[in-house]
Order: structure tokens, then sequence, then C-alpha cells
């Protein structure tokens, strides 16, 4: 088992769960003694730095004390999360934690980076400086939409892709994503939560939930379902890669839609920013780059995996193009 | 009469065969088309127990046979969302359909295409690159024009659609970037100016590095072993190669230049490297066309292929399971036959060469006994029509 420290910098590892199922007071006492306040308070606190700055944050964990406190808020800051009933800022807060991990990871030593792997269960050896690991683990949480992370871009021999530990720990920030994300799912919140952090969740929703009712009004019917379901990932508020983004800018630019309209879908991303967002639609739309953009072809939809390929219907087997399909639906 | 026919014969071949089902065959979902013009396929359908099974055979004797390559928690629900998935083989489905100019070719050089690309997966992706041993696959002549790889490994079980798509466009080198395999060095340095070389990877280099090397070299080879106009003509007919290009490039390919790039150094004009790397992927990847990467075969995880020892309707040979020693040699109109040597007579409406079991056949048109095996066939192909009581 690790040690006490290290169980609270890293409060999502098996054996910190362990540690809280043996050690914990009851969640009457975490969530109502005195005692644990300090817990409360950083648990709120997580929450808020993932949604205003995109990581949970550092806090001192020099004494015994402070690291319990550290461990404890993390269960709570869950309960939190899952209490808005807001699936967007739960997978905001999974984004925030993986991310602070990764970059806590970046400085631990190698050995340390491969007994994490071992936490998801990934077939991995280092070998030197070099890591190996298996290629069907790879291509489960590597970040393929970009191209240097294709598996045809990368050293592949006798099943294993070689990658450093930069590579490695950029992998595991996916895996435990989707692991905090996964398990915030399937919580319910108990209903003790909404008594003692009522006043907190109820700001936290008023302050970063994003509303949804002015989405995809116009309806969406004729849209191919490539660009459907780009458009139903990104409002239910997941993160969709860059090239799906691509897609559905230049696909809602070529049917003619303002940009205001396209704006409007990106307002639930997890990691929404109005004038970062507005810059890049206004550069793929031509306003500043001089370029318009085209949407890209069925072919390279396939390639970066945004084709839902089971999703295909009757036209998608007769066009080649996702406008192609809008135009002959409307027909 | 032509249905007739081939349904007492199929009939035939599923009472007197005790046929094995697939591996986990209760967790699969079948489907069945019967014989006759435009019929529906009959889907959802699931067996508890072996003899079920046969008799369903049996009974039915369905022109094509499909299995799913999913297990599901309930094969038999009728919405495929209700079935619970619980994991699929990988599929690779390689047929003659589409290949280029596949008219021109017979039925025999299409299978022998087909199966130069089966073999290509096999060896240098699959037990290559991807680390499989023999027994993590099954490979099935697919009765029609084709071959079926099922990689049945546990890890790749539980792959999804995406991550399945990142394995054909592996195999067919899509996305692949020049940088990652040419790499720049420098050699020297002069005040701001630095000299760099374009480094070409080793050909004994794992993975897609060292397979464009090889390459590379084969087509250097093939290149020099041309006359002057040929290699000229040959190289003009890529994209982006000029006459003047061409004539540069075949001027510089000296004895002393063919050395330094089989050592490794690629100095060479932009279009004749993107010639190059565009060549090569083409040679030592998969041919999209072939492998049918388009269409959803690998990547769909719900997909229905074709039941082993069944019988294809189109063309009355056996869907067979090819051991990958043997593959090199496997010919199906000898190892795929479903039937026996007895006399039937048929009208043959085509003449007809072939060689099938271990006999050649030239067949005109008109009546004619031949051996059931080839009888059946000749039907199935609408080359013939049966006679006597059909």
């Amino acid at each position: 088992m690790f040690s006490l420290p290290t169980l609270a910098l890293y409060p999502w590892l098996k054996d910190s769960k362990e540690w809280v199922r043996k050690e914990a007071p009851k969640l009457e006492e975490l969530l109502k003694s005195p005692t644990y306040e300090r817990a409360r308070a950083i648990g709120h606190e997580r929450l808020l730095n993932a949604l205003e700055r995109k990581d949970i944050g550092e806090r001192s964990l020099s004494t015994e004390a402070e690291q319990i406190m550290e461990l404890l808020s993390y269960p709570l800051a869950r309960m939190i999360a899952v209490g808005t009933m807001d699936p967007s800022l739960s997978f905001r807060y999974a984004l925030a934690e993986a991310k602070h991990a990764s970059r806590l990871l970046m400085s631990e030593p190698l050995e340390f980076v491969l007994e994490m792997c071992k936490e998801f269960d990934l077939d991995i050896r280092l070998e030197g400086e070099k890591f190996k690991l298996h290629f069907t683990d790879w291509i489960k949480y590597a970040p393929t939409y970009d191209s240097r992370w294709k598996l045809v871009n990368n050293r592949v021999d006798g099943g294993y892709v070689v990658s450093w530990k930069r590579g490695i720990v950029r992998l595991l920030q996916e895996a435990l994503t989707r692991r905090i994300s996964n398990e915030i799912r399937l919580l319910a919140p108990p209903r003790e939560v909404q008594r003692v952090f009522g006043k907190q969740i109820k700001e936290i929703k008023a302050n970063y939930s994003r509303p949804e009712e002015t989405l995809g009004k116009e309806g969406t019917g004729d849209f191919p379902p490539c660009i459907k379901k780009i458009i139903s990932t990104v409002t239910s508020g997941m993160n969709v890669s860059h090239e799906a983004r691509f897609a559905l800018v230049t696909f809602l630019h070529a049917i003619g839609k303002s940009e205001p309209d396209i704006l409007k879908h990106f307002s639930r991303a997890p990691d929404f920013d109005l004038e970062k967002t507005q810059y890049q639609v206004r550069h793929i739309t031509g306003d500043i780059s001089g370029t318009e953009y085209k949407p890209p072809s069925c072919q390279k939809l396939k390639t970066f995996g945004i084709c839902p390929e089971s999703e295909m219907d009757e036209l998608c087997s007769q066009v080649r193009h996702p406008l192609t399909y809008y135009k002959r639906s409307q027909r | 009469m032509m249905n007739k026919f081939l349904r007492y014969q199929f009939e035939q071949y599923y009472s007197r065969t005790k046929l094995f089902p697939p591996e986990r065959f209760s967790r699969r979902e079948y489907g069945f088309i019967p014989f006759g013009e435009k019929q529906m396929m009959c889907r959802h359908i699931a067996f508890k127990t072996v003899s079920e099974y046969r008799a369903y055979l049996m009974n039915h004797a369905p022109a094509h046979a499909y299995y799913s390559s999913a297990f599901y928690q309930f094969p038999d629900a009728k919405h495929t969302d209700e079935k619970g998935w619980m994991g699929a083989e990988l599929i690779f489905d390689f047929d003659s359909d589409h290949i280029e100019n596949a008219s021109e070719l017979t039925y025999e050089e299409q299978l022998r295409r087909v199966k130069w690309e089966c073999i290509k997966l096999v060896d240098s992706f699959l037990l290559g690159d991807f680390g499989f041993d023999e027994k993590d696959m099954a490979l099935y002549f697919s009765g029609g024009r084709g071959y079926h790889c099922h990689v049945t490994n546990p890890r790749v079980l539980s792959l999804g659609s995406n991550e399945r798509r990142e394995i054909v466009d592996y195999i067919l080198g899509n996305g692949l970037d020049e940088k990652r395999i040419f790499r720049r060095r420098a050699v020297s340095q002069k005040g701001r100016w630095t000299k760099e070389r374009l480094e070409m990877p080793r050909p004994d280099e794992p993975g897609w590095s060292g397979r464009i090397a090889r390459a590379i070299i084969e087509l250097i080879d093939k290149i020099k072993a041309m006359g002057t106009e040929e290699a000229l003509e040959y190289l003009k007919s890529f994209p982006g190669i000029s006459q003047q290009g061409a004539v540069q490039f075949l001027e510089a390919l000296t004895q002393e230049r063919v050395e330094r790039i089989k050592q490794g150094l690629l100095d060479q004009s932009p279009a004749i490297r993107k010639f190059f790397l565009k060549e090569a992927i083409r040679r030592s990847s998969l041919t999209s066309g072939i492998c049918r990467a388009d269409e959803p075969v690998t990547t769909d995880i719900k997909r229905l292929i074709r039941l082993p020892n069944s019988l294809h309707g189109k063309t009355g040979l056996k869907v067979v399971r090819v051991e990958i020693d043997e593959l090199k040699d496997f010919n199906p109109l000898r190892e795929a036959l479903a039937f026996g040597r007895d006399p039937i007579k048929v009208n043959f409406i085509e003449p007809l060469k072939i060689c099938m079991g271990e006999e050649k056949f030239n067949m005109d048109k008109g009546p004619n006994v031949v051996p059931e095996y080839l009888a059946v066939f000749a039907v199935a192909r609408r080359i013939a029509t049966p006679l006597n009581q059909f």
C-alpha cells in the first residue's frame, strides 16, 4: 500500500479508496462534525478550482492532519459535483482532477509512473527510459484524433508501442478522466449532501452551469449522423476532438449558419471559452484567416474516428461527403 | 428450378454432415437467407444446443448462413441495443469484389490475388507488428471470392469501433506522417546556416519505418532494372513528376547514389520524396480496396459474417478453416468442395474452363454429365441449369 502522503496526492487510487473505507468516519460525521470542517472546505475548493481554473489546486500536505483532510476532501468534492445534477459540471471536474494528476506525475520517477499504469491494468513494461505499452491499451487511451498519437505514427514492435514518460502520462490522464467520470455517473447524491452543501451547489450551478435550452432549436433532423453525434456529444458536456470541432464548425458554416448560431453549440463544452472559441470559429470560417475551410469528406471523418459507422444509414452509403448528405436529405 | 435443385443439394449436405458450431455458439446471433428471388435475411436467431443448431440448418437449408462476430447476453433480442454486447472478435474481410478490374480476371486469378493480401495481413501485421500468435487467429475461406480473418485474442474482444478504426488505419497506412518516417539530421553548422540531411529509416527497423525503407529499396531496384525509356514513363505516371523531373531523377540515380540511399541518406527533391513515400505505402500497406476498409467490416462490432462450415449459395463451396501455414498452398476449388463425385446431368448455358478437385474441365455449351461438385458450382454460379427431375 502507498504511504498516506501519496494517497493524499492521488486520492483516486484504489489504495486511497481502501484507506477511506477503513479509516474514514461515517458519512453523517463527515458531513456534519466540526472535526471535518476543513475536509468539507477543501472538497468545495476542489470543485470550484476545477470549474474556475481547470485544475483542482494544491494545498500544503506537510502534517498528517493535512494529509487526512486532503484525502477526505476527494469523496466530498465528488458528492458536491453529483449534487449539482449537471453531468457537464461533473465531467469538467473529472477532467480537472486528471489534469492535476498528470502534472504531478510528470515530476515523479519512472518507476512510480509504471506503478500507476498497473492501477489501470495496462500491459506495460519499462526498459531503461523507454516504456513499452501493448498496442490495444494504446488505442484505448491515446488521443488518436491528433495525428502524432495515431498508431500508424508510432513505433509498434511485436505488439508493443514504444513511448516515453510524457506519452504514458498523457494516456494515464485519459484513463483517469474516464475512471472518475464513470464513477461519478454511477453515484446517487445522498440527500444529506443537498442539506449540507445546498448553498454551495446553488452558487456553483448559477455561476458555471451552461443553459441547454438555447441549443439546436432549429432541429438537426436533416444533418448526417456524424454531425448529429458531434452536436449531441458537445451539448451533453463532453469533450470532443479538434477534428470533430473543425468538422462541426465547417459544416454549420457551409450550410449558412451565423457565427452566434455556431457558437451556441459549443457553449456547454467542458472547456468552453467564449473568446477563444469565437477566434477559432472566425479562423475556420475565413473571417480572419482569409481561408474559408470546407468540411472534411466522409473518408477523412472515418480516418479521424468521427464517423459513427454503426449509426450510418441508407443515405450515408450513397454519399461521400456530409454536405451531400444534408442537401439530399432536404429534398 | 435452379433454386429447387440447390436447396435439395444443400439439404443433403446439411443432413449428412455433423456440423460443429462456432466457439461460444450460444452467445452468437445467427442470420439466414433462404433460396429464392429477393429473399430477406432472417436475423436475431439464437441456439441453445448443438442439436437445435444442426436441426435448423438441416430443415431450412439456407442459401447463405451468417453469425455474429460479437457475443451477446441475449443474442435473440430483436433490437441490437437490447442484446447486451459482451465483446467481439476482430474481423478482416478480403473480397475480390473490390479488386480493380476484377471482371477481367478469372475466378481462380481473383482468388489468388485476394490470398496474397490476406497473407500480407497475417505475416506482416498480425504476426509481425501486432505480435499475435498463430493460435490467436482463425482464417476462413468465405465460400465465395475471399477470405475472412478472425482475431480471437482476448485483448481485442473489448475494443470499440473507434479503436478498431485505428487498427484499420494502421494496416492501410492511413494518416502516416512523412516527418515521422524521414528524419532530418543536422550535419554541419556554419554561422546561422545549418546543413541538414534527410535520413531514411533502416530496413530492419520495426513497424512502418522499416516497412517503408524496405519498399523504397525494392522500388529503386525495380527502377534500376528498367530501361531508360520504361523508367521515364513509369516515373511520369505519378502526379507531380514532370518529364524534366524524371530525367533529372534518373540521371542522379547513379550506382553510388543508390548505395547512399540504401544506407539511409535520402537527399532527394520533395516531389521524388513524396513519390517514394506514396509508392512505398501503396506497396506495403494492404490495398484498401481488397481489405474493404471503406465498408465497416472491421470497425462494425455487431456485424454478421459467414458461418464456418456452411455453404455459400452462389458457389456451393464450403466456408472452411484454413491453417495459417497452409494458406500459401490453399486452393478453394480443391479444399472447399462440399459435394462428391456422383455424376449429375446439367445443361451448360456458357462454356466453362476450370480446374476443380484434381480434375481439369473444359465444358462446352449444352447438356453434360459432370461430378456433383461441379454441377452444384455451375448451377449456383448461374452458368448451368439442372436437368432431370428438377
